[in-house]
């Protein structure tokens, strides 16, 4: 499996709850080893032991306790105008709001004028924190219409589609 | 029970809907703008990758542009909006004598409408771009009074302009009837109301036809799509639009270029074309477009691509627009089958479909119309599409 968080984070012998692609519980996982991939950035492999007919349908491994999806206990405090929003284009909490108040209900209407979700990324940061300033301003979801995600989902240079490996030919 | 009136109703709020609105809103009409889309320019004005050129061989396109040119370069100063538009020009490029003698034939029709486009050898021409792959680079023809400008803010630059003037945009609402009476438009119904209008603007881009059926008429426009990519942003190292003209397996032209913020923005033109309302990605664009673009600058090779989409180019049987009004019903008007080049004759369009409505038409005005008469007959194809 690969594992996108550091690697100590996790370690051999530990019990964690192995997911099937729908997120589905499949049962308990034994870690039997962690290894990073050689030049690689951080994500590691997880090696890890599970009946058999369960080893294929595996696609992921529990992380966050339950908490995490529950209902905090207090409103989150609003946004401050200043707090960024889209970190890749630098957009801000307030220039979206502003955008909202004015009647925008389209993210991608949004995007193209503040250009939020149009950086690296392509918006899996700042999609979650624009819905929460819809939330608000009193918006309801059913309202507002969600970015059009678009491939590429990790920045490939030129060269690689080219074959030429990304250097100049 | 009344029902809101407007004298001009507009079909699309894009690429050409939008400024056209503006000015009709500027010429003291009372406009609506309905689009059936969430918001602003959200069918194929924002897949546009932002090329402006007057450097055409027709007469039309080259007069609308022009003045599009004038509009978008004039419009920080005017209202204080940044719509990034460069006045950087562009470069055809020419590896192959049979794209030479293409390019310099049409030079000399360029030149006798004014044009400002010349041939440059190698030599000369690597000044200007630098980055061109000097191997067997025969030259090129450089305009430096065309530019680029950004779809996205400049759609919602005219919609701003046009709204503070009095123009009505209404989103998520599709017309669904154009209502005649006596041989004449009275008004359209959508899903959701009716409004009465002595005209009624067909701008619908790709989706043309379909509402020219509303009045029993069949516009000549098909979709086929074009996809595009974008780079991530580096510090600036090109400023034409660099087009290369040149036949692929699987593509026609291709052209690329650098925003304002850094970007650098790509598109192919598929031949065979890919007929239809298609707008899913394809895992075959960026392999053939990457191919292609970094054998004529192989420094790209190392820019990272950010991200690719699909967009229509309504195009009609000879590749010019169709505008004019209808034989019948009267007040049905036809700014349809841009052919791709929506986003940079749109402003300039604009204001001649105003000039149409209000009966204050130039001479230059009538020669453009006739060239893109909906009742013309076409012909071949133009020179460069």
């Amino acid at each position: 499996m690969a594992y996108e968080f550091p690697a100590d984070s996790v370690s051999v012998g530990e019990q964690l709850v192995a997911l099937d692609a729908e997120g589905a519980v499949l049962g308990s996982a034994e870690v039997v080893d962690v290894q990073p991939i050689p030049r690689g950035d951080r994500t590691v492999v997880l090696k890890l032991r599970v009946p058999a007919p369960v080893a294929k349908r595996i696609a992921g491994v529990q992380v966050q306790g339950s908490w995490a999806s529950s209902p905090l206990p207090e409103a989150l405090e609003p946004l401050t105008d200043e707090q960024i929003v889209c970190r890749c284009e630098r957009a801000t909490a307030g220039e979206i709001r502003e955008l909202i108040r004015r009647g925008y209900r389209d993210m991608n209407e949004i995007k193209a004028v503040v250009r939020a979700g149009m950086g690296a990324c392509g918006g899996k940061t700042c999609s979650s924190l624009i819905a929460r300033l819809f939330r608000e301003e009193g918006v309801t979801e059913a309202e507002v219409v969600p970015f059009r995600p678009r491939p590429v989902f990790v920045e490939v240079p030129l060269g690689v589609f080219a074959g030429t490996d990304g250097r100049e030919s | 029970m009344t029902i809101p009136n407007y004298d001009v109703v507009i079909m699309g709020a894009g690429s050409v809907g939008a400024p056209a609105a503006l000015a009709m809103a500027r010429d003291g009409l009372t406009v609506l703008v309905l689009d059936a889309r969430p918001s602003q320019g959200q069918g194929s004005n924002k897949a546009a990758i932002g090329g402006v050129r007057a450097t055409h061989s027709d007469v039309a396109k080259i007069r609308l542009s022009l003045r599009t040119i004038e509009i978008m370069s004039g419009w920080e100063e005017a209202y204080g909006q940044d719509i990034e538009w460069r006045g950087g020009g562009y470069v055809f490029v020419a590896y192959r004598d049979v794209e030479e003698r293409k390019l310099k034939e049409l030079l000399t029709r360029q030149h006798m409408h004014g044009l400002n486009i010349d041939w440059y050898d190698a030599h000369a021409l690597l000044e200007i771009v630098p980055d061109l792959n000097p191997d067997e680079l025969l030259g090129g023809t450089f305009s430096p009074g065309d530019g680029h400008c950004s779809p996205l803010l400049a759609g919602h630059a005219y919609c701003d302009q046009a709204t503070r003037l009095g123009a009505t945009f209404r989103y998520n609402e599709r017309v669904t009837g154009i209502a005649v009476h006596g041989g004449r438009v009275r008004g359209v119904e959508t899903d959701r109301g009716r409004y009465g209008a002595d005209v009624v603007v067909n701008a619908a881009g790709a989706w043309a036809r379909e509402l020219g059926r509303l009045v029993g008429l069949d516009h000549p426009v098909q979709p086929d799509s074009h996809e595009a990519g974008i780079t991530e942003p580096v510090a600036p190292f090109l400023k034409p639009m660099v087009v290369d003209i040149r036949p692929a397996p699987g593509s026609a032209n291709y052209y690329f270029h650098q925003l304002a913020t850094g970007q650098v923005a790509f598109c192919i033109t598929p031949d065979p074309p890919i007929l239809g309302f298609d707008c899913q990605e394809t895992s075959s664009f960026l392999p053939q477009v990457s191919r292609r673009m970094v054998e004529v600058m192989p420094r790209l090779a190392r820019l990272r691509v950010r991200r690719t989409w699909r967009g229509l180019y309504p195009m009609t049987p000879d590749g010019s627009p169709l505008v004019g009004w209808a034989d019948a019903p009267d007040g049905y008007l036809m700014a349809v089958g841009m052919c791709g080049q929506g986003f940079m004759l749109g402003p300039g369009l604009g204001e001649l479909l105003s000039r149409l409505v209000l009966d204050r038409l130039t001479v230059e005005d009538r020669e453009v119309l006739a060239e893109l008469s909906p009742d013309r007959v076409f012909a071949g194809e133009e020179v460069l599409k």
